[in-house]
């Protein structure tokens, strides 16, 4: 089953287009149609505990309670910190550094999971910025994790996607878990 | 929606101003009445130049998108202006923000969550993505 992690950019738009379904603008109807699909597609749809946080004390409202029944929150793993913080001397910002360590070394709430297939951001300067780094990341990471025991050694980089660019890249088959 | 060129003129930044300070229906009778807006409109719902097919993806959309808030069977009602929402504001308040307001109301309240959030050991068989 194929797991993504919405960053919170995501998360607070699906939000705010679920409360103007009449007046959508064109990213609202983007981040909806990719939460639409994911559902169908029987996806494991994540979003940081932190986020899940922030909306759980507005769950009486139907909007965010039902947002929520989508969504699972994703912990922190061992090693996220860490990793962000090598994350962060590659030029990541601290919340970009830790969005993306907790795509890598987060896990779910029974730690049955390491990592996520794809982080999904609308955050064009995060994505433009892994996309440039990415090569000497794989590097990093790889060095990282050799260091460590099971199952923190298989911890893989994930895919980052544009919501406008998640069903091009998914059709493409590039998402898979072992 | 980004501008991108040369410096705007002074009257194109003073009408801009005083549109930032619209509401979301005081925008719509804006474009009512000056329909060259609609051009460049973000909204989604009804843009001039939309084939029948993207019209009914967009109608399929948010059909399915009610019918699951209608099947929510927690008690729970739908938001209203007057309820507390994001940011101690209430939810009419918070949708009367500009975007990049909105967003930094989100940071400020993630940020101060993830400071304090511990980390936690994952299973030694946990299923990890294939690359």
């Amino acid at each position: 089953m194929p797991s993504y992690l919405l960053d919170k950019s995501v998360a607070r738009r699906i939000v705010e287009a679920l409360y103007h379904l009449d007046k959508l603008s064109s990213e609202e109807m983007t981040v909806l149609n990719l939460w639409h699909h994911l559902q169908v597609e029987g996806a494991r749809l994540f979003v940081p505990t932190e986020a899940v946080h922030i909306l759980q004390r507005f769950a009486h409202l139907v909007e965010i309670g039902v947002f929520l029944s989508t969504v699972e929150p994703f912990r922190l793993g061992r090693y996220v910190k860490r990793w962000a913080r090598r994350l962060r001397q590659h030029g990541f910002t601290r919340e970009d550094a830790l969005v993306l360590a907790l795509a890598t070394y987060g896990t779910d709430s029974t730690g049955d999971i390491l990592g996520v297939d794809a982080l999904i951001t609308l955050d064009k300067p995060l994505l433009n910025h892994f996309r440039v780094h990415q090569a000497e990341l794989q590097i990093r990471l790889l060095a990282m994790t050799r260091q460590f025991s099971r199952p923190y050694c298989r911890a893989t980089l994930p895919v980052m996607l544009h919501p406008d660019r998640f069903f091009k890249e998914a059709s493409s088959g590039g998402l898979s878990h072992s | 929606m980004t501008i991108v060129g040369s410096a705007s003129s002074r009257h194109v930044q003073q009408v801009a101003e005083l549109v930032r300070r619209l509401d979301w229906d005081e925008i719509q009778q804006l474009i009512r009445l000056v329909p060259q807006l609609q051009a460049g409109s973000e909204i989604a719902t009804g843009q001039p130049g939309d084939s029948a097919q993207e019209i009914r993806h967009r109608e399929d959309l948010v059909r399915w998108v009610r019918d699951r808030m209608a099947q929510y069977t927690t008690p729970a009602r739908p938001m209203q202006n007057e309820d507390a929402f994001l940011g101690g504001m209430t939810v009419e308040a918070y949708f009367a923000l500009p975007e990049a307001e909105r967003e930094r109301i989100w940071d400020e309240l993630y940020a101060g969550a993830i400071e304090t959030s511990q980390e936690h050991e994952v299973k030694p068989d946990a299923v990890v993505p294939a690359r």
